[in-house]
């Protein structure tokens, strides 16, 4: 802030929005000054030892004198080991132990007048009406609000489709790892009940937080605010200050709603001339969609115990730094999985790259990974940047896994211990700094046995094994997911389709979903196509077989359509090759002379599992 | 590199196999000149595997040999030849930490000198600027009275060539210091934060975070406190919950600055114990 603000801070001084009140603790010996230190604790431990949190060495100090507990805001009570009663301790009345004066501090430190509060938010308005896309809007605002609030930590949760679980799009500042989860949880279920800012003053005294008591807090206050738009929630404005820092006001809260309306307003505006503009450019939508997958864990759809512990664990590993091993079927959401990890882990705003170690033929891998210096074999006609080195400070994720040959494997192996890669055709290492998640959708362990895979790779990758569970295991997911698609798609679509009717359930329900949420997804996709009703039939549907294709095409009754027999017909072809060639990829590709991306390809539209074909 | 009995290392006579650790091949041998028994320690390095291990291996135990101090295995003797490297160590007869603790929990005089060498050895490798890394039931040896601790930044060296794997794996998560799950550096703190659940179990005689599931220790690293001692064994100074609680904080930062001050206030635990007896 530029202009001078000394006068008008003067006036205002009772007025102040934003105080910060710590309390100190001065240590006296004989009138002279020892040591400041804050009371960040919920308890202090004061006497001669060591593991003392507040170290007083001298005569008549006992190792555990006593326990110093924050009281309330200007006040601390000093509870003596030896049983005696407790003393309270004030600004006013310091606390006398033998030669020691503890004098107790509040420190009353002003981060913004309400002046200059108003000043940002006013500066903050034209750079908000500038942005069209939401989600810069969203990341403009808590920008702006996290240092207006001086927060701690700032975070803007959106709500996934049908009013999911709340996820956090953005977050700004340092939080302990895990710490503060239980009341952020609580924070934002309140605002989903009553739609209304929300104001913890402080989280040590707050009754709807006790529960919270449990765990170790680094939070002070927290102020929170739901963008609100004819009564739905866009999103949430969610702000912590630190422990022992600053506490938030009623003011505070009620001015965070009041910028949380402007900018909700602001957002219906550019959604509304958006969707004007999208009238002009409506073609090629659908190819668009499929790509369009966000990286937020909003994505991972479904209510069943399967999926909620499996989203427990997802915060639990994106917390730590370990390597990280997927495994789950062909269609499970693998990538997703491993985006989320790294969306919601510390290395978040660093590059995610992901590589599938199927579709690199053997002879890449290495140079694909490591990168190579221009040279290193015929056809290197410059240097290459790995995969490795693309993902440095970030998260490296490798698919299929299994695929990867001994030679890369040993390879891989040493990137792991030493945390250095070297280019193919070049002797110096290179320090990489990579968070690797792994997934497979075959028996790794069966690969261990059988020599295919090297046993002490495995175990170095397994140390926090995530499994994600087949779509049959959790068919009570199956009607939120086909909603979920089905409002995908009417929206890529610009169509109205309200559901399935009673017999297509039937028939979704009595399916066996080798291929998982991405066969379903392509179902849906398909059924759009045909279907004109609005409701989706079993005509619409078009299910491949999951049972073993039959002995002979005499046998096979094929689709009437010609593209859907065509399909069904490719389907049958590629299984069958896969299946003479004990489910290996690479003799399938010489049976079928195609290109690995494209047999790829193939697999994952047909929801083929390499892995369960075999004799 | 084959190894046979009988076969001649230097000046040293293969005798005996003692055992296949996570580190490597221990041999009993018999020095010619002096007909001194003496442990030879084989180490394989897999250069495809860890290139430059043998340089670290160098760096490293030119610095051990630097350590002398009575609760230290004493190196008398290394070479590295033909991709192996040996290490000679007076012989050690006793049973491990962890073979002992299979007996229920230490108590008494023994624990109080127990703790005190186990950190007083720990403060001679910090001073001579090397970090243990892989403090451990199993790495410390009870030689009668005298405690010794071994295999110090050994283990990361060899880079894991042993048939267990998976279980030492299992057992370095055990005592692994949360910031090693968060990527960040390990320090002399977390050698405190292991002597810590040494000591925890040593006196409980049970590990802080029993679980076997890894995904689970690596949370209880992470989050949970840990359970008070005397809780568990109400024969235990009183204040050791105190003590446990400051060597097994989660920030590297609030635990003991070293292991000096940390050896401190566990002797003043059992004094303090002694003279309210008296």
């Amino acid at each position: 802030m530029s202009r001078s603000t000394g006068t008008v801070c003067g006036a205002m001084a009772d007025h102040r929005l934003i105080t910060m009140a710590a309390l100190w603790i001065h240590v006296f010996r004989h009138q002279r000054l020892e040591r400041s230190e804050p009371l960040t604790r919920a308890e202090t431990t004061v006497g001669t030892r060591a593991f003392c949190d507040l170290v007083l060495k001298g005569p008549g100090i006992e190792p555990i004198h006593g326990r110093l507990v924050p009281r309330t805001a200007d006040e601390v009570e000093f509870r003596p080991a030896d049983g005696g009663p407790a003393v309270s301790v004030t600004p006013r009345c310091p606390l006398q132990l033998s030669d020691f004066s503890l004098a107790l501090e509040v420190r009353q430190e002003f981060s913004s007048t309400p002046r200059q509060l108003l000043d940002r938010v006013l500066e903050l308005l034209p750079e908000l009406w500038a942005k069209e896309d939401e989600k810069q809007i969203f990341r403009t605002l808590l920008d702006t609000l996290f240092v207006a609030f001086a927060a701690e930590w700032g975070a803007f949760f959106t709500l996934g489709e049908k009013g999911g679980e709340p996820s956090i799009l953005y977050s700004r500042g340092e939080r302990s790892i895990g710490v503060s989860d239980r009341i952020s949880k609580t924070v934002i279920g309140q605002i989903l009940a009553d739609r209304r800012p929300v104001l913890v003053a402080d989280v040590r005294t707050d009754p709807s937080l006790s529960q919270a008591h449990s765990i170790p807090v680094n939070v002070r206050s927290v102020i929170a605010s739901p963008l609100l738009r004819e009564d739905r929630i866009e999103g949430i404005v969610y702000l912590e200050s630190a422990e022992s820092r600053q506490f938030y006001s009623e003011d505070e809260r009620d001015l965070l709603g009041r910028i949380c309306n402007l900018a909700a307003d602001h957002v219906a505006r550019a959604r509304s001339s958006r969707e004007l503009a999208r009238e002009n450019e409506r073609l090629g939508e659908l190819h668009r969609t499929q790509v369009a997958g966000d990286q937020s864990l909003g994505q991972l759809v479904g209510t069943s115990p399967a999926m909620r512990a499996l989203i427990a664990q997802i915060h639990q590993v994106a917390a730590t730094d370990v390597t990280t091993l997927v495994l789950g079927e062909s269609g499970t959401g693998k990538e997703l999985v491993s985006k989320a990890i790294h969306h919601l882990s510390a290395r978040r705003d660093a590059p995610f790259v992901a590589v599938n170690c199927m579709a690199l033929p053997d002879e890449l891998v290495e140079s694909e990974l490591f990168g190579h210096v221009k040279g290193a074999f015929s056809g290197a006609t410059s240097d290459h940047l790995g995969r490795f080195e693309m993902a440095h400070r970030g998260t490296l994720f490798l698919d299929e896994i299994g695929e990867l040959s001994l030679r890369v494997q040993v390879k891989l192996l040493r990137v792991l211990q030493e945390r250095v890669i070297q280019r193919v055709g070049e002797a110096k290492e290179r320090p990489v700094d990579v968070r690797l998640i792994a997934a497979t959708n075959s028996n790794l362990e069966g690969q261990v046995s059988s020599g295919a895979f090297r046993d002490d790779l495995f175990f170095r990758l397994s140390v926090f094994p995530i499994r994600l569970p087949p779509l049959r295991e959790r068919v009570e997911d199956l009607p939120v997911l086909i909603e979920h698609f089905i409002q995908m798609f009417n929206h890529a679509l610009r169509r109205s389709v309200r559901g399935v009717d009673d017999r297509a359930m039937a028939v979704l329900t009595a399916h066996l979903w080798p291929g998982n949420v991405r066969e379903l997804r392509n179902v849906i996709e398909a059924a759009f196509v045909r279907e004109t009703k609005e409701r989706l039939s079993p005509e619409s549907l078009f299910l491949f077989s999951t049972r073993k294709p039959a002995a002979s095409s005499t046998d096979t009754e094929w689709p009437e359509g010609l593209e859907e027999a065509k399909l069904a017909f490719e389907k049958r072809h590629i299984l069958d090759a896969l299946e003479k060639s004990g489910g290996r990829i690479q003799p399938t590709l010489q049976r079928l002379r195609i290109s690995r991306s494209n047999l790829y390809k193939k697999l994952a539209l047909f929801g083929i599992d390499p892995a369960t074909v075999k004799h | 590199m084959d190894l046979h009995i009988g076969d001649l290392l230097g000046d040293y006579r293969l005798e005996k196999l003692l055992g296949r650790g996570a580190t490597g091949i221990v041999y009993l041998a018999t020095q010619g000149a002096t007909g001194q028994k003496v442990a030879v320690k084989v180490l394989h390095f897999d250069e495809k595997v860890c290139s430059g291990a043998a340089t670290r291996f160098e760096r490293e135990r030119a610095l051990l040999s630097e350590i002398h101090h009575p609760n230290v295995v004493r190196i008398l003797d290394w070479a590295i030849e033909g991709g192996c490297s040996f290490i000679v160590m007076e012989l050690l007869t006793g049973p491990t930490l962890r073979e002992r603790l299979t007996r229920g929990p230490i108590a008494g005089p023994d624990l109080v000198r127990f703790g005190s060498q186990l950190l007083g050895a720990l403060g001679a490798i910090h001073k001579a600027g090397i970090l243990h890394r892989d403090l451990t039931p199993s790495n410390l040896i009870l030689e009668g009275d005298r405690l010794v601790v071994l295999d110090f930044g050994l283990a990361k060296l060899v880079g894991e060539q042993t048939i267990s794997q998976f279980r030492s794996l299992q057992l370095s998560l055990a005592y692994a210091p949360p910031e090693r799950y968060q990527g960040l550096k390990q320090t002399a703190a977390s050698d405190i934060y292991q002597a810590g659940v040494v000591l925890f179990e040593a006196s409980v005689g049970r590990h802080p975070f029993p679980e076997t599931d890894a995904s689970k220790l690596v949370t209880s690293h992470l989050f949970r406190t840990p359970p008070r001692a005397t809780s568990l064994n109400a024969a235990l100074p009183p204040f050791i919950d105190e003590f446990l609680a400051k060597a097994l904080k989660k920030n590297p930062l609030e635990r003991y600055r070293d292991a000096a001050s940390m050896e401190d206030d566990w002797s003043f635990l059992f004094r303090a114990a002694d003279s309210h007896r008296g």
